[in-house]
This record gives structure tokens, C-alpha cells and sequence, in this order.
């Protein structure tokens, strides 16, 4: 039964985390870098990258133990019935949090740039709509999707990062770790920034689907390396173009970045109308994924094995979530909460899963 | 099975319906010509008598479409492919606001390609504060150039530029690299945001003078705490940025060293400057070192380029660019901003002292110790050597 499902390649399996992690988050990830560690913020990208690849491992070796199964039906076992409950709960509420903030950031891009009258039930409700729809989908044609779109969002994103290197200024990157510039007292910009980096459990939902198991720990490293470079190659570089002060003052600092650039092209002249438009994939694909591994989850818990009533069931209520983030403050309180809970679900409850899972001698692959 | 096939094939043609629909247009779409796109933004004193101070006069340009094209060759009036509104207030927002009021489309700044700022406003109000409403417009691009009149600013938004284009396309290109002048220096809104957030550098902008008959560049504005301090002459511009590696090309004239009286005028390039910090005596002297490559392009004598006149050369144009840094750096140290970025380099370099003498700066930069050292090569790429 299994083997008629694993369909998806490595490869898919490493763009999958990509085009989870990749989304809104890095858009406004060199100014919460810059608050905390000033002109260094972009060490700061780096440590935590190193961090959560770190983690990567462990979270993958824990879904390689269990090949045949997704983390909600393991932790129960491995936690007890009640406890694995609770996990399963936190796990996918942090998973059902990352749509309604996605939605929002969604809405803040298009009403700013694209479509400024456009009503929220319009932008957001036919979003999530789309976002709905496509997360019933089967999960192969899900990775196709992401496949596409992510390496899209990725190439135009890189192409303003290497254009903006005309305005590069190496001075604003030092000095290195000035102690007036550190404040690691801003705790809020500094868990806000792992918001970027929340897409390793995706793997403990899809491994029952992947080809070849035993590559899942290599896909998955591989996905959030790729993942700390694309951050920290961003992050120096917007610092180096704008210096921290001023990244700090910008809310949207990645599309600041591409309105800083010109190409004397002629459809390349507004590239930040580019990358917007590009990157509304790349925040599909967040939202896209998370929807699947929330019905997907929400299935498994239940006992069915079709997620799809529960998607299309939670609609009303990310739709009305996705409202309660009215503006720009909240939204950001909003992801700290979400970034808060899911290095509770990475940094506690996976060591501990995996500290138990090698008690129990379960199949390594 | 025939029914769920035409139920399927109704399903689609709905689809394709509601795609078709909705594709073609956009939410609360404006055409083209329900916008009025802003070219320029002009801001001056109230002409008027009787305002109240803090105001300012707010102007602004407009293209009309229709009259574009052709070569009207009018200064502004009834034949001008644009317009030019002004109105006064006190914020920007409420000006632009009252300007709304005199047009029956709605104004747009996503195309704004200047900002020209008088220096008396600029001195008293402030740029930082003339420009805040459009640091917070979305629409508003980076890369709008600013600049600094030397006079009226609204006078050079009615001139009608000599060649024919748009005069807000016409004064963007003065402003830009592609301009080719050394005197002039080339920044936009982004760089100015940057340089205004930035500790350790003062902002400058470019000047413009709106001469009789046409808009003169050259020189530039220096900015301290986000208003105008002063001008630099042409040459300290130039001065400047060669300091900045500007990546700029100019003239210099020369006597010549083997007949005096004679000029040589080389042409200089390929400038590349860099700063250190030196020990002296025990005194630490903040060093700016400039290598740059020349040519000589004319000759008032009746000979060329010879060999003999290498070394000599160099040296009369090594102190020649010298002469004219030193003098920008003077320049910067009497307006008391440091538009060099010796604080910047400090900052980076030696945050410890930086940090001692940060809320000082001012005064510390007037008595800072700078020495410009040049060295210029003859890079001799040569057609003709006789007369």
C-alpha cells in the first residue's frame, strides 16, 4: 500500500522544506537581525541556520526510525496516549497558526503594491480559497506545484540579491559584534527570526511518501542549509546596502532592496513588482504546505485517512484568524507567538521524541 | 455517464467564464487616463505675503500626454507638454491634498523621477521633513533623483528643456551618471535615506541653478542632521567624488613642466581611493589615498606627448588632484559635516574610539587631522606625438 504512495523524489523532498520556509519571513528577516545584533545581524542568520540544520538531522533521523508512519501516529507511542495527544494538538495548532499570519502578510504585499483598494474578503478569501483547494490535492502533485513556483521565487529573489551588489557598501557590515550594537534584550525580534527557519517538521509528515527513506536525512539537512545560505546571503547583503539603521527602520526591507535596483531592461525596470509578484508564489507554497500537513495531520488524529473535510472545515476559521491581524504590529506579535511554538515542537519536544524512539528500538533506516 | 460528462464539461465553461471575467481586469482598476502622473515635485518658500512660517510652497509637475511628442520648443505656458501646479501648506500631505482639489484625476507618485528642493527651504525646514511623506509612500521608487536649487525650484519645473523630452526626464538625466560630469554628484532618494540613517557620514545632494536660459549642474549641497549646511564649488564636488570612488572621469589643465606658461590638459580616470589611519608622532592622522590614471588630451605648445615629460608630468598632476582634495577636505571641515565618512570608517575600524567621540563628532571632525595623498600615472595610450 505504502509502496504505491512514496512518490516523492528526494530532490522534491528538499524543495518541499525550502518552499515552506521560504515565504514571508525573509522578507523582514534583515531588519528583526539588524535590532538584535546591528551591522552583524547576518551572524546572527547564520548561527541560527547552523541551529536549525542541526536540528534537521535530528528531526530526520527521528522520521527515518519510523519509514512506514508520520509523526502523529508515532508520538503517541512513544509518548503515551494522552501526552502523544497533547503533542499531536501543539504540533498542528502551530501548523494552522503559520496560515492565517501567511494570509495577512499575503494581503499586506498585495494591497501595497498590486491591487491598493482591494478589499481583505477579496485578497484573502479567494487566497485561501486557492490555498484550499490545492492542499486537497494529493501530495505528489503538491511537490510538482511547490517544485515549480519555489525555484521560481527563488531565481528572480537571487537575481535582485546579485543586482543589488551595485550599492554594496562593505563598511556597513562592520564592526563585527560591536557591543553597543547587541541587544539581545529584543527576545521578540530575536525568536520572530526563527519564524523563517519553522519548516523542518514537514518532514516528519511526508517521509511515509518519499521514495527512497534512507535519503530523507540528507534531503532534509541539505533543505536547510540551502535554506542558511539563501538567509545569510540576503541578510548581508540588504545590510551592506542599507547599513542597519536604516534596515532597521524599513518594514518590508527585501522589497526596499528591489526598489533600490534597476536593471535598463525594459520589463526589468520595476523589479520590485517583480519580485512581488514572484514572491506570492513563494508564499503559496508556505501556505499551500501548510494547509496539507495541517489536513493531512488533523486526518491521522482523527482516524481517517482524507484530510480534505478537515481543510475545507478549518476555512471559516483561518479566514476569521487571518482578520484578527489587522495591521503590521500585530501580525508580527502573532508569528513571534507561532515562531515560539514551533522551537517548543523543534528544540523540546523532537529531542525527547528521539531520546524515547531510541528506547524503543524501533527499524533505523 | 453522458450526464456527468456535460455536468463536467458545464463546470469547466463556468470556470472558464468567472477566469475570463476576472483575468481581464483588475480590483478598483484606474485607466491610464484617470491618473495624473507626478514627474516632479518642486518645494520653495510661499511667494505670497502673509504666510505663516513653516510653510512652504509645494509644486508639481505634470506630462500632458496629448502635447508630448513634438517640439513645442515653448517655455511652459499653453503649448508645454506638461503642467505645473502649486499650492501652499504646511505638510506635504495636506498640500498634495489641496492640489488633488484643482485636478479631476487622481495624483500619482509610483513615476516621481525628482525632488528639487530650494536652499533656503532646505536650510529651514529641512529635507529630512519636506520628504517624509514620500519616504512612506510605497509607490515612491528609491531611485528618485534629488536635488538642491540653487534658487527657484519651481522655475525649473516651467522650463521647457532645449532638446526635446520630458523637462523632468531631462533634468533626471543631468543628475545621472550618464550626464559624464565630474563636477556633478550623482545620488538619489535611496542613497540619501541611507546616508541620512547612517552614523559617522553626512549626507550630500546635487545642485542646480536655474540660469537664464537653461539648468545648470554642478557643485553640490551638504546636509548636516537632515538640513542644508552649504555648497561645494564644482571642483570640491569633483574633489569629493573622486574621495567617494565616484567612478567619475574629468579634465584637469596643467602648466607644462619642460615650458612654462604652457598648458596640457589630461584627462584623469580610473580613480581608486582608499583610507588608512596613520601614526605620527604619536598623533593619529586619518590618511586618504588616491591612484588615478591620466592622459594627455591637448597641448597649447607646439609639441606632444614626449618621453621626458613622464616623471614631471605626473608629479604636476598628482599635485594638481592633490591640491583640489585637500581643499574639498577643507571645504568638509569648515561646514563641520563629515561628508568624506571619516566617522564611518572610524565606526567600522576602531569602534572603541569611535565611541568616545561619537556625540562629538562635530567638533572633533572641524580639528581632525586628514592628509590626502595622491599619486598619478601617465597611463599613455598615444595616437600622435608631434605638433
Amino acid at each position: 500500500m505504502r509502496e504505491k504512495q512514496r512518490s516523492l523524489s528526494p530532490r522534491q523532498v528538499t524543495l518541499l522544506i525550502l518552499g515552506f520556509g521560504i515565504g514571508g519571513g525573509i522578507l523582514t528577516l534583515p531588519s528583526l537581525a539588524a535590532e538584535v545584533l546591528g551591522a552583524s545581524g547576518w551572524l546572527l542568520v547564520l548561527a541560527l541556520g547552523v541551529l536549525y540544520t542541526g536540528s534537521a538531522w535530528l528531526v530526520a533521523r527521528l522520521a527515518a526510525k519510523f519509514p512506514e508512519e508520520t509523526i502523529i501516529e508515532y508520538s503517541p507511542r512513544l509518548l503515551g496516549k494522552w501526552l502523544g495527544f497533547l503533542f499531536n494538538l501543539v504540533f498542528i495548532v502551530h501548523l494552522i497558526l503559520i496560515i492565517p499570519v501567511n494570509i495577512r502578510i499575503l494581503q499586506e504585499l498585495v494591497n501595497y503594491s498590486l491591487l491598493p483598494g482591494a478589499p481583505i474578503w477579496f485578497v484573502s478569501g479567494s487566497y485561501l480559497l486557492v490555498l484550499t483547494y490545492g492542499a486537497t490535492r494529493p501530495v505528489d502533485q503538491i511537490a510538482q506545484v511547490n517544485e515549480l513556483l519555489i525555484e521560481i521565487a527563488l531565481s528572480i529573489g537571487l537575481f535582485v540579491v546579485f543586482t543589488a551588489f551595485q550599492h554594496f557598501e562593505p563598511l556597513h557590515l562592520r564592526p563585527l559584534l560591536s557591543k553597543d550594537q547587541i541587544h539581545l534584550d529584543k527576545i521578540e525580534q530575536l525568536i520572530g527570526m526563527t519564524f523563517s527557519y519553522g519548516s523542518i517538521p514537514v518532514v516528519s509528515m511526508i517521509v511515509p511518501y518519499i521514495r527512497q527513506p534512507q535519503q530523507v536525512t540528507k534531503a532534509t539537512v541539505k533543505a536547510v542549509s540551502l535554506l542558511t545560505l539563501v538567509y545569510t546571503i540576503f541578510t548581508v547583503v540588504t545590510l551592506g546596502v542599507f547599513g542597519y539603521k536604516e534596515a532597521v527602520k524599513l518594514s518590508w526591507v527585501g522589497l526596499e532592496l528591489a526598489k533600490s535596483v534597476n536593471v535598463q531592461a525594459v520589463i526589468l525596470q520595476r523589479l520590485d513588482l517583480i519580485l512581488i509578484v514572484s514572491w506570492i508564489s513563494a508564499l503559496y507554497t508556505t501556505g499551500l504546505i501548510a494547509s496539507y500537513l495541517v489536513g493531512s495531520a488533523l486526518g491521522q488524529l482523527f482516524g481517517s485517512r482524507k484530510g480534505t473535510a478537515f481543510i475545507w472545515g478549518l476555512v471559516p476559521v483561518v479566514y476569521y484568524l487571518s482578520i484578527l491581524l489587522k495591521n503590521y504590529f500585530v501580525w508580527n506579535q502573532a508569528s513571534f507567538y507561532v515562531a515560539l511554538l514551533s522551537m517548543v515542537v523543534i528544540f523540546i519536544c523532537y529531542p525527547l521524541l528521539y531520546l524515547l524512539s531510541l528506547g524503543k528500538g524501533k527499524r533505523h533506516v | 455517464m453522458k450526464a456527468t460528462v456535460m455536468k463536467k464539461k458545464g463546470c469547466f465553461l463556468g470556470l472558464l467564464l468567472v477566469v475570463t471575467f476576472t483575468t481581464a481586469g483588475c480590483w478598483e482598476g484606474r485607466e491610464l487616463n484617470a491618473r495624473a502622473f507626478v514627474t516632479a515635485v518642486a518645494f520653495d518658500l510661499p511667494t505670497e505675503e502673509g504666510g505663516e512660517p513653516g510653510e512652504i510652497l509645494l509644486s508639481i509637475q505634470i506630462p500632458v500626454p496629448a502635447k508630448m511628442g513634438g517640439d513645442s520648443g515653448q517655455q511652459g505656458g499653453d503649448g508645454a507638454p506638461f503642467v505645473v501646479y502649486g499650492t501652499t501648506a504646511k505638510m506635504v500631505s495636506v498640500g498634495i491634498r489641496q492640489l488633488q482639489r484643482q485636478l479631476d484625476r487622481e495624483l500619482f507618485f509610483g513615476h516621481t523621477q525628482l525632488f528639487l528642493i530650494n536652499a533656503e527651504v532646505a536650510a529651514t525646514i529641512g529635507v529630512d521633513r519636506l520628504l517624509d511623506h514620500f519616504k512612506r509612500d510605497f509607490r515612491v521608487q528609491r531611485m528618485t533623483r534629488i536635488a538642491i536649487i540653487d534658487g527657484e525650484a519651481k522655475e525649473i519645473l516651467n522650463r521647457q528643456p532645449p532638446i526635446s523630452q520630458t523637462p523632468s526626464a531631462y533634468i533626471e538625466n543631468l543628475l545621472s551618471p550618464q550626464s559624464g560630469v565630474g563636477i556633478n554628484y550623482i545620488s538619489d532618494f535611496g542613497r540619501y535615506l541611507v546616508e541620512q540613517s547612517d552614523d559617522g557620514i553626512d549626507p550630500v545632494l546635487p545642485r542646480l541653478q536655474p540660469g537664464k536660459e537653461t539648468t545648470m549642474t554642478g557643485g553640490a549641497a551638504v546636509l548636516k542632521n537632515g538640513k542644508f549646511r552649504g555648497w561645494l564649488s564644482n571642483f570640491e564636488t569633483r574633489g569629493l567624488n573622486i574621495i567617494l570612488n565616484q567612478g567619475i572621469g574629468s579634465k584637469y589643465e596643467v602648466e607644462c613642466p619642460l615650458h612654462p606658461g604652457e598648458t596640457i590638459v589630461v584627462g584623469v580616470d580610473a580613480f581608486r581611493s582608499r583610507y588608512r589611519l596613520r601614526e605620527v608622532n604619536g598623533q593619529t592622522i586619518f590618511q586618504i589615498v588616491v591612484r588615478g590614471k591620466f592622459e594627455t588630451i591637448e597641448f597649447s605648445d607646439i609639441h606632444g606627448p614626449l618621453a621626458e615629460l613622464q616623471d614631471d608630468l605626473e608629479q604636476k598632476v598628482s599635485a594638481a588632484v592633490q591640491q583640489e582634495l585637500e581643499q574639498t577636505v577643507r571645504r568638509a571641515q569648515e561646514l563641520g559635516a563629515d561628508i568624506l565618512g571619516v566617522g564611518r570608517y572610524l565606526k567600522s575600524h576602531q569602534p572603541k574610539w569611535w565611541h568616545q567621540v561619537k556625540d562629538n563628532w562635530e567638533q572633533e571632525f572641524f580639528a581632525f587631522p586628514i592628509e590626502v595623498e595622491v599619486e598619478m600615472e601617465w597611463a599613455m595610450t598615444i595616437r600622435r606625438f608631434g605638433g
